[in-house]
């Protein structure tokens, strides 16, 4: 019994061959196929060849995901640990783009919480840089949510006076 | 003149702008939805708070943004998988004192100064929330410590125990708070209670019609005020031998009698030894027997018919032992004390006298005996939470414990009264 394979077209022309079953876990390229019957490939002209790699790789990997055997469950947490070991944070972007655009669940919810775990340990400013965004905060803004943090911790609310208020 | 220099000023500005842009391309931007609904809520609320300061689109969705603590408590769901804080609460000035499981007084939500004018006594936490009473007595408030949200409530005369019920993922549909109210003490311990219902659509308390006169034995303990809410709009209250629950949909009172253990604490110990949580919708009982088993029950409900189930039982031996190099380190202040308070002991245990060593055989009977060990309430998974206390109970010393595993953590110390709280960025219902 042999299973049909899928080719998948990278967007700089380079061919991958995967299971149909593997290909499925993602619903942009079970759609693609049910609805163009494609016949050189499916075309993924989003994805890089150096992105699609890994995600075929992944794909391959989680196929046949086991339901009940807890150490195959296991071994797979700790493969999926080491897909992204080595991952820089831009090639780590870059899978969690072709995961939503691929739609694959599984994928994304990893890379997500790689990147949130990443994210755990780190300040404002690396987070800032992490994902290029510009402090579009005034000085001003800064110190006003600075000290409504403070104000939240250590000394009494607004909302303390309009208790007061309501109270007489 | 002037001008023109500014804006050459902004030109190089931009240039500068420009140039960093292009220096931080590395990475590929990705779009917001995927941040916001995906990265975000994955990570705890301790960082979120942090990330407040990012930039004023993230401080608008993590302050004010109606859907977002909805997929936060999706991707990181209260219950189980959350981390656990517990909170003591400081009666002269209000003072919440947080800590969360990694023991660290945590920053933002360690010290929390309630808004609320004065809190005079805290009745409970649910969902993320705390409620209790104000200290003029007047009103009651209900206060969400991580987005500083307070609604407040009429206090209705006579009540000591509430227990809050609301859906906190539709917090627009309001709240219900019920009390049972004693008003008759029967010579047979036994009292007639009523139950006064409040609805945040009506602003108004009321007594429940269909259990009206409701005979429960009596309570009068200092800690009565427990009470839990599970699903389909049921809460219960501990009792000393039975739970006592209401439908707020059907307007019904009723009782359980406890899981029975015919070699049980004495009845008025039994409170500190019992403790009722929620456990995916049902109600735990979680119990220290005095042979030294730890004991977790559900309650299971089948056309008003109730079941108590087995969920758990470990043996205090058996946890000692696996963690003795950790337990090593409490015994001494946990039970040293006592060995000297109770020096000329007769009855029962004949091992442990007068300054003689505890060891790895003899730790788990001595904390048995000398009643050390309190449950605390079981919210499912693997993990089971108790405390030790030491001789006055004047501190606890929390430990978490995973039946797998057999890992026994120790998660801090703190002062009594305390409560289990899972916070959350979800609203106060109105």
């Amino acid at each position: 019994m042999s299973t049909k394979k899928i080719t998948l077209l990278s967007s700089d022309n380079e061919l991958f061959t995967v299971d149909e079953e593997a290909a499925n876990q993602s619903l942009t390229i079970k759609h693609l196929i049910e609805d163009t019957e494609p016949e050189n490939g499916v075309p993924l002209p989003q994805v890089h060849s150096k992105i699609l790699a890994k995600v075929t790789e992944y794909l391959i990997k989680h196929a046949n995901e086991p339901d009940n055997d807890a150490a195959a469950k296991e071994e797979l947490k700790n493969w999926d640990d080491k897909f992204l070991e080595k991952v820089n944070h831009e090639t780590l972007f870059d899978l969690i783009l072709a995961a939503n655009y691929l739609d694959i669940k599984g994928l994304l919810d990893l890379t997500c919480q790689t990147v949130a775990d990443l994210m755990n340990g780190m300040s404002v400013v690396e987070v800032r840089k992490l994902f290029n965004i510009v402090n579009d905060f005034t000085p001003e803004d800064e110190a006003e949510v600075r000290k409504r943090r403070k104000r939240g911790t250590k000394t009494i609310g607004p909302s303390n006076d309009q208790a007061n208020q309501s109270n007489h | 003149m002037k001008k023109k220099r500014k804006t050459l000023i902004e030109c190089s500005e931009q240039l500068r702008r420009r140039k960093k842009r292009k220096a931080l391309t590395g990475c590929p931007e990705i779009g917001d939805d995927i941040i916001f609904e995906e990265i975000l809520p994955r990570l705890p609320i301790k960082a979120l708070c942090r990330f407040k300061s990012v930039c004023k689109k993230w401080f608008n969705l993590l302050t004010h943004d109606p859907i977002f603590p909805k997929h936060h408590s999706q991707k990181y769901p209260i219950g189980t998988t959350n981390p656990t804080t517990f909170f003591s609460h400081h009666y002269l000035n209000g003072v919440f004192f947080f800590f969360d499981s990694q023991f660290k007084w945590s920053t933002p939500i360690s010290l929390v100064r309630c808004p609320v004018d004065m809190v005079d006594m805290v009745m409970g936490s649910a969902n993320g929330l705390i409620y209790g009473e104000c200290s003029n007595s007047i009103r009651l408030f209900i206060y969400n410590p991580i987005t500083k949200h307070t609604v407040y409530v009429p206090y209705p005369r006579y009540s000591l125990r509430f227990a809050l019920v609301c859906d906190p993922f539709n917090p627009s549909l309001g709240f219900t708070i019920v009390s049972p109210v004693s008003i008759r003490e029967h010579n047979d311990g036994f009292e007639t209670l009523q139950f006064k219902v409040y609805s945040s659509k009506t602003g108004e308390w009321r007594v429940s019609k269909n259990a009206s006169e409701f005979r429960a034995p009596g309570c009068r303990l200092s800690r009565d005020f427990f009470a839990v809410y599970t699903g389909e709009n049921k809460v219960y209250w501990s009792l000393i031998t039975h739970i006592l629950w209401f439908d707020i949909e059907k307007d019904v009172a009723g009782l359980v009698r406890c899981p029975k253990h015919r070699n049980f604490v004495r009845p008025d110990l039994q409170l500190f030894f019992t403790e009722i949580g929620v456990c995916e919708d049902q109600l735990s009982f979680s119990r220290m027997t005095k042979e030294g088993d730890l004991e977790i029950w559900l309650l299971r409900e089948k056309n008003n018919e109730f079941e108590w189930v087995k969920k758990h039982t470990v043996g205090l031996q058996r946890i000692v032992e696996e963690n003795w190099d950790m337990m090593s380190r409490f015994y001494n202040s946990i039970l040293k004390k006592r060995l000297n308070i109770k020096k000329g002991m007769k009855v029962g245990f004949k091992k442990l006298k007068k300054g003689m060593k505890v060891t790895k055989e003899n730790a788990a009977e001595a904390l048995t005996h000398f009643h050390c060990v309190e449950p605390l309430p079981y919210s499912g998974g693997e993990v089971l939470w108790f405390s030790f206390r030491n001789a006055t109970r004047s501190f606890c010393y929390i430990f978490s414990f995973n039946i797998k595993t057999l890992e026994l953590k120790f998660i801090g110390k703190i002062k009594p009264p305390y409560y289990q709280f899972v916070p959350t960025l979800l609203p106060c219902p109105t």
